[in-house]
């Protein structure tokens, strides 16, 4: 066989299975859409659930699930800095620091479900903090922190070298140039990073089921006082998210339009998820221009 | 000419890999001193050593003596943040920080202190004007410096590197990465510099050495062969191995 018909062949796989690939994304995307566009309202996206009746909706729901993305990530964001700027300037090479790298390895590997036993026996338990946000906020920090820690050592470690020697050079200390000539050079890497993390904390349901709970308390959305037990804000507060909502109506929904309901909630989470996609990708290019001064 | 550098028995370890052996020289103020040799002699090392660069490098140990203006700078307690504002560096790839060209100048003197709008546009224009980049860049300083090309981006190095009003100059290699005309731009900036700064530069071209620089060093496998005038070490270098590497023979 000639290099030229070889290389045909090649494209021609390739193309293929990019295809292939395509193709089973749009249909999936398309299917998720069409059956669950339909069922888009204002109310549907505002009200609170029916158990038996048809017309619930899921504000509750994606209320809760856009406040516990909040929690984790104010949780998540600072720890996975720290960590990360550590294990990409400070800590030094040797068998230590890669021993810390794989247990972030194998961290980032847990299966979801098992994440959420060990939220219901530490924290739900132990800790006794109950069913509620803050312990689906501390489970999903556990799985969501590797995830940052790698994202801002590999944004910090494409800042070429060069203009870290620049800013050694010029008698900056070790942390003002990190903070201020890294840092903002590693930003877009890191920030759309982040954005892919939180929209992954957005679909997350197996370690929510034993952590956030599966029920949420009828929300009085005028009373905004976190330490009210009926307030949303109330972080101690068992929340349903929209993920766990998904399954929950499938599993055991006993309202006569619940195949409805899932399939206009899967679909809210889809758009979510594809809005933090983009979101993440055009405020990565803004940041860039804004820190770079490039046009 | 007095000496402003002086370097007395320096040894510089990395590991168990001697790069500099015994070093002794002093380097005079207000000129231009050209360190040259082949690749891996230690010349850039010994450049690094004048400010501390060589401190990023895990593994170095460094043992005799630097002093600069009579200061002692090996020593644990040297503030190291100040040595490097006195000794400024101008590095082998152009390396401006990914802001704007005024913010590049501006970077330093605000770090050290200088915050009012009109000290600051002062100062830029100054540093910009020693570093011969002002005429080419005053009307967009608000542009990204990565914008421009890449003599400019050395200039504007340059620049960044005199806006904290240092003692002395380092330049590794700084023009090896530029064309002709943009080196030739950086040896005619050098000739006006030497007159308020001090400056040591590491050079892979011998011409360019011998037309730029006052002092010329030879080094060698991390030892000084020869160091004189860069006049007498072109013309008459006493040192068989200076003669056989100005002349081509290797290297």
């Amino acid at each position: 066989m000639n290099a030229k018909l070889a290389d045909r062949i090649a494209t021609a796989i390739i193309v293929a299975v990019s295809g292939f690939i395509v193709l089973l994304l749009a249909g999936l995307l398309g299917y998720i859409m069409v059956r669950g566009l339909g069922h888009f309202s204002y109310d549907f996206l505002t009200s609170p659930p029916e158990t038996i009746r048809a017309g619930g909706g899921i504000g509750p729901q994606l209320f809760n699930s856009i406040f516990l993305l909040v929690l984790t990530m104010l949780i998540t964001i600072p720890l996975g800095l720290g960590a990360g700027i550590y294990m990409s300037e400070y800590a030094r090479p040797g068998k230590f620091t890669d021993f810390i790298r794989l247990l972030v390895e194998v961290l980032s590997s847990f299966p979801s479900i098992v994440v959420g036993l060990f939220g219901l026996l530490v924290l739900v338990n132990a800790f006794d903090l109950g069913f509620s946000l803050l312990a689906g906020a501390l489970a999903l920090t556990v799985f969501n922190l590797p995830l940052m820690v790698r994202i801002t050592e590999q944004g910090l470690k494409s800042v070429p070298r060069e203009q870290k020697e620049a800013g050694l050079a010029l008698g900056l200390s070790k942390w003002k140039t990190i903070r201020s000539i890294m840092l903002p050079v590693a930003i877009p890497v890191i920030l759309t990073g982040t954005i892919l993390a939180a929209g992954r904390v957005f679909g997350e349901a197996a370690a929510l089921l034993f952590t956030a709970g599966m029920s949420s308390p009828r929300l009085d959305f005028t009373d905004w006082n976190p330490l009210s037990p009926f307030s949303p804000l109330n972080p101690m507060r068992p929340a349903e998210t929209l993920a766990v909502h998904i399954w929950k109506v499938n599993a055991e929904g006993l309202a006569p339009d619940a195949a409805e309901i899932a399939a206009g909630a899967s679909a809210v989470l889809v758009l979510t998820v594809l809005l933090f996609n983009l979101a993440a990708r055009w405020l990565g290019r803004f940041m860039y221009r804004k820190f770079t001064a490039t046009k | 000419m007095t000496a402003l550098i002086e370097i007395e028995n320096l040894d510089l370890y990395y590991g168990d890999f001697q790069a500099l052996k015994s070093i002794s020289m002093d380097v005079p103020e207000k000129a231009v001193t050209a360190f040259i040799g082949p690749s891996g002699c230690g010349k850039s090392t010994l450049l690094r050593s004048l400010n501390r660069m060589n401190d990023l490098i895990a593994g170095t140990r460094i043992e005799g003596s630097i002093k600069i203006a009579g200061e002692e700078i090996n020593t644990s307690g040297m503030d190291v943040e100040h040595l490097r504002k006195r000794v400024g560096m101008v590095f082998q790839q152009p390396n401006p920080f990914p802001k704007s060209i005024y913010e590049n100048v501006a970077y330093g003197p605000r770090l050290y202190g200088i915050n009012q709008r009109k000290k600051l546009d002062e100062l830029v224009e100054k540093s910009l004007r020693s570093a011969a980049l002002w005429d080419e860049v005053k009307d967009h300083l608000k542009r990204s410096a990565l914008g421009i090309s890449g003599g400019q981006q050395q200039r504007l190095c340059i620049a960044r590197a005199l806006a904290v009003n240092p003692d002395v100059l380092l330049m590794d290699e700084s023009t090896s990465a530029l064309d002709p005309i943009s080196t030739l731009k950086i040896e005619e900036l050098v000739q006006e510099l030497k007159n308020e700064y001090t400056i040591v530069m590491v050079t892979h071209n011998m011409h360019q050495a011998a037309r730029v620089s006052n002092q010329t060093v030879f080094f060698l496998n991390g030892e000084v062969v020869e160091y004189a005038d860069t006049e007498t070490l072109f013309s008459t270098p006493s040192d068989r191995r200076t003669e056989d590497y100005i002349s081509g023979r290797f290297g």
